[in-house]
């Protein structure tokens, strides 16, 4: 009973410790100005929504909003395309160079930003994709393969090899088992790492300031706008960053369950 | 229906030779049986025949037809596994159905090929059920019923009684047998268990380190086995075996020597054995009498279990070899006597020192009266 209480314990501070900077975040987004600079911190202070007023209108929130979704939505979607074929080869027909393929899908996470950065944005320029959806789509589906690969072989693996053998006598078609069998099986680990790829993509801010402008600026982009010559407005930043996460503080919300199961079911195998 | 021919398959991986050189021919509507320990390759072979996993070296016929590149699904064999290979997210109508569903039949075929399977296997009023509600006997029921339906030539069976409790696994093992009947196609099994070799049958392929040892009818590799590995596999108890040596050879009978006094006869082939070879005698439980008026050796009873209508002594031989004995019925003795062990003539089977057996020499009288001494004889 103690070791309970005091594992209970340590969750509460670990959750107060981790949320506490998205708490801070909206309490002072609801501040103005003045309160949210003074220091020690103002906690008596008339909340307002005006910042949000702000943020959402004249910062032209939709906009970046609609090209967050569009590109989080064509880049996962590129990712699961090309990735789940692979990944269903990699777990049941591996080959003896399967290893060597799954490091080397890996390491291009390895590689920093910057290292590349140059070389993307003239070729980028020359292909006429800078300031454009689709050519943020590209470099985010890029980085969202290795992780499908990894998470999803793994989860594919976590089905028995006798049912996908008894797919195999029943069905001649790799697709229909692919779809019928395979697919339907994974649907938490599916969800799970969906899940992590909208918040990673989400949060893409190296590329997304670096390749786009002001008609393809998702929101990471949208909030480091309010970064000016005079200083930053943390009131007005904060309204601004509540607003890019809450899409996915929501969506996290929503699907917290399917997520915990998806990720511990292939913990637990 | 259809025969099944392996000409000369191996498989190897990596650091392991898992199939060698496999030659062999299964009969149209014939129920073969692979059966050895773990690791002898059996179900590696059963794989290779469904193509399931690609065979090294070697051609695999079905139906006279080759079909090394010809995929699992389009072999016209079905198969049923130790872990029933339910697909859990559907039905069992859904999993019986599965295949024809993928073969485009129209789905008033389906429904009827389905629902006439189920009736053979008495699962009709589970059609509706997801497999995490069966119990493990109708889970087994359905995976059979998914091969049925498909009206395969040939039907594998991966171990499917292993993960059946003891009772189930009798009363499936009658099932599976009735089933052979009723459907009368060709049907390979594997398993481990020799009893479910013995019974299903008609013939076994034993197996060890990815050789076949021998290929036979259950009785003729009861009688007759062809090496100690198939002598101790096939059996329940296994047959006893006793060092020897040969002392003396008359014409079809070597008189081997298990100790200073103890003497046997054993009709044989006398071919190619000297006086002082060493010799290893296999003798079945059935063939051992306890209190014999002719004894051929000694020994002290360990253990008796006493199962009804048999009973079965253990006892140590004075070489320190330990012999099964089976008596008919409730006889038997108690544990620390020393009882004299006598040799039903004609039936044990002498092994040469590299194992292999030596041809029995058995005349039709002999046979009868061993028969009758077998099943007449009480303590």
């Amino acid at each position: 009973m103690i070791l309970s209480a005091l594992a209970w314990s340590a969750t509460a501070v670990l959750a107060l410790v981790m949320f506490f900077p998205i708490a801070w975040m909206v309490i002072t987004s609801t501040k103005s100005e003045t309160d949210a600079i003074a220091i020690p911190p103002n906690l008596w202070f008339v909340p307002s929504l005006a910042k949000f007023e702000a943020a959402f209108i004249d910062g032209d929130y939709l906009r970046f909003f609609d090209n967050s979704v569009a590109i989080v939505g064509g880049s996962v979607l590129i990712a699961l395309a090309l990735g789940l074929p692979a990944a269903y080869s990699l777990a049941y027909f591996p080959g003896k160079r399967a290893n060597d393929i799954l490091l080397f899908a890996l390491s291009t996470r390895f590689m920093p930003g910057v290292a590349v950065i140059v070389p993307l944005f003239l070729l980028y320029s020359k292909a006429g994709l800078i300031d454009t959806r689709a050519g943020l789509i590209l470099i985010d589906a890029a980085l969202n393969l290795p992780l499908v690969l990894w998470l999803m072989r793994r989860f594919f693996r976590d089905i028995p090899l006798e049912i996908i053998e008894a797919a195999l006598i029943e069905c001649r078609s790799h697709w229909r088992i692919f779809w019928r069998v395979v697919v339907p099986l994974s649907v938490p680990g599916l969800g799970a790492t969906i899940f992590l790829l909208i918040i990673l993509t989400w949060n893409e801010f190296f590329f997304a300031v670096n390749v786009t402008g002001q008609s393809a600026a998702p929101l990471p982009v949208y909030m480091a706008a309010f970064m000016t010559t005079e200083g930053q407005t943390w009131a007005q930043m904060s309204a601004a960053a509540t607003l890019a996460t809450l899409p996915i503080m929501i969506l996290g919300w929503l699907t917290s369950r399917s997520l915990v199961r998806g990720l511990a079911a292939g913990a637990s195998r | 229906m259809a025969n099944v021919i392996l000409r000369n398959i191996s498989k190897s991986y990596d650091n392991h030779q898992a199939l060698r050189g496999i030659n062999l021919k299964i009969h149209d509507r014939e129920f073969v049986v692979f059966v050895g320990p773990s690791g002898c390759g059996k179900s590696t072979l059963l794989r290779a025949i469904a193509g399931l996993i690609e065979v090294s070296e070697g051609e695999v016929f079905i139906d006279d037809k080759l079909v090394n590149n010809v995929a699992p699904a389009d072999r016209g064999i079905a198969m049923v596994f130790q872990n029933y290979a339910l697909f859990p997210h559907m039905s069992v109508f859904d999993n019986v159905g599965f295949g024809l569903k993928m073969a485009g039949l129209p789905r008033t075929e389906i429904a009827t090929r389905v629902r006439e399977a189920a009736r053979l296997l008495q699962i009709e009023n589970l059609l509706q059920r997801r497999p995490r509600e069966l119990s493990g006997g109708q889970r087994q029921r359905v995976a059979i019923g998914r091969a049925i339906v498909r009206q395969p030539k040939v039907f594998l069976f991966d171990e499917p009684l292993s993960n059946l409790d003891a009772a189930l696994r009798v009363a499936t093992r009658v099932e599976i047998a009735r089933l052979h009947r009723a459907v009368n196609a060709t049907a390979i099994y594997v398993t481990h268990d020799q009893v479910e070799a013995m019974t299903l049958a008609s013939r076994i392929v034993v197996m060890r380190d990815g050789l076949v040892e021998q290929v036979g009818t259950p009785l003729e590799l009861y009688h007759n086995p062809c090496n100690l590995f198939v002598a101790s596999f096939i059996g329940t108890p296994r047959m006893n075996l006793l060092a020897a040596t040969v002392v003396g050879l008359e014409r079809d009978k070597a008189i081997v020597s298990l100790g200073e006094t103890e003497r046997l006869a054993a009709p044989c082939v006398t071919d190619g054995l000297s006086i002082g070879d060493a010799v290893t005698i296999g003798v079945r439980p059935q063939h051992l009498i306890i209190g014999s008026s002719a004894p051929v050796f000694r020994a002290v009873v360990a253990a008796v279990e006493r199962l009804g209508d048999e009973t079965f002594v253990y006892a140590d031989h004075a070489i320190a070899e330990q012999v099964a004995i089976k008596i008919d019925g409730e006889g038997g003795a108690t544990v620390g006597e020393t009882v004299p062990v006598g040799v039903v003539t004609g039936t044990c089977q002498l092994f040469t020192a590299a194992g292999v057996a030596i041809r029995r020499i058995i005349s039709v009288a002999d046979q009868e009266r061993i028969s009758a001494i077998v099943h007449g004889f009480k303590r």
